[in-house]
């Protein structure tokens, strides 16, 4: 009988475990993975003007590696709800690409590398577009994302 | 002659109508819903907006993909099992400002406004109306309104095994610093 409770306490235990770790799990960021695509802004700009479903079904989830000229550094919210985040241009006016990134930890490096050729990857989220609004451009979106120092590492 | 005439008296209309535009790509959009378990809030600070104030129109357009939420599990089942981004990957409004004549674009102050118009959500486009307030301060608009939906409206589905512990209505906030288009 008191082998059968400690066995259930230890059951117990170890869901209680689980739930615990899923709960407070950390999120995945790109800076674990490898680079699943290597596009410039505008070859993904091309591919969702010819078929946008198609191009979001292809990209999207994947981890997206873009080079470009690191136009801006962008935070927005305060405290826990702060976001960071860096835009590279298209050679396409209003074509930008928006990378958020999963800390503060690279706020000083981004801002040190504003107005540079920067190489950054991220976890593809959509491209925020509405033909309804032309003039607003398009913005491809990306989460968790990181920067890489150098192309030859990936 | 008569042509460039008429030309630079087109383009004179065009930038003027320009200039009644505002824009911004840095909207916030949050929603709140309290619930037995935990309390559920997102936020998303990437929302592309644009306000006409000569016709009061008013669009939004945001990835649900960009709604942060303070747990990675939270954002995980919002994605996967119940906005089903994958599918549905935007959400977007497009609506009017129906009493913008009451806003005096070019005076600094606090306009009580009235939105009516369609938001979609999971593929589900339905007609919402909210009371707001936009702040006129020089060349800058701030937009802010609350209002609430029912998920069920959006055929969003709410798993039967927490079905009691999440709440059918999300309160939903707008807070979005527009500038007047260049």
């Amino acid at each position: 009988m008191k082998k059968i409770i400690i066995l259930l306490l230890l059951i117990l235990i170890g869901v209680f475990g689980v739930v615990y770790w899923q709960w407070n799990k950390p999120r995945e960021t790109a800076s674990n993975r490898k680079s699943e695509v290597i596009i410039s802004i505008d070859s993904l700009y091309s591919a969702f003007q010819s078929n946008d479903s198609l191009a979001f079904a292809t990209y999207q989830n994947k981890v997206i590696q873009i080079s470009g000229l690191l136009d801006r550094v962008e935070r927005q919210g305060d405290g826990a709800n702060q976001s960071n985040f860096a835009v590279l241009l298209s050679k396409t006016d209003g074509i930008e690409a928006k990378f958020s990134f999963p800390d503060t930890s690279s706020n000083s490096i981004l801002s040190n590398l504003v107005k540079k050729n920067v190489v950054l990857k991220g976890f593809f989220a959509g491209f925020n577009y509405d033909a309804m609004m032309p003039e607003m451009g398009g913005t491809f979106e990306f989460n968790q994302s990181a920067i890489i120092q150098n192309k030859t590492h990936e | 002659m008569n042509k460039i005439i008429l030309l630079a008296v087109f383009a004179l209309f065009a930038s003027a109508a320009s200039a009644q535009k505002y824009m911004t790509k840095t909207g916030k959009i949050s929603f709140f819903s309290k619930t037995k378990i935990e309390d559920i809030s997102a936020i998303n600070t990437s929302i592309s907006s644009i306000i006409d104030a000569s016709t009061g129109d008013m669009k939004f357009v945001g990835l649900m993909k960009s709604f942060k939420f303070p747990k990675p599990l939270m954002e995980e089942h919002f994605n996967e099992n119940y906005v089903e981004s994958d599918k549905f990957p935007k959400t977007t409004f497009a609506g009017k400002i129906t009493n913008v004549s009451d806003v005096n674009f070019s005076k600094d102050g606090k306009y009580p406004v009235q939105v009516a118009g369609i938001l979609e959500i999971h593929g589900v486009k339905k007609n919402v109306e909210s009371k707001g307030t936009l702040t006129v301060k020089g060349n800058t608009l701030l937009a802010d309104t609350k209002f609430s939906i029912l998920l069920s409206d959006y055929n969003i589905i709410i798993p039967t095994a927490v079905k009691k512990t999440i709440n059918n209505s999300i309160e939903i906030t707008v807070d979005v610093d527009y500038s007047k288009a260049p």
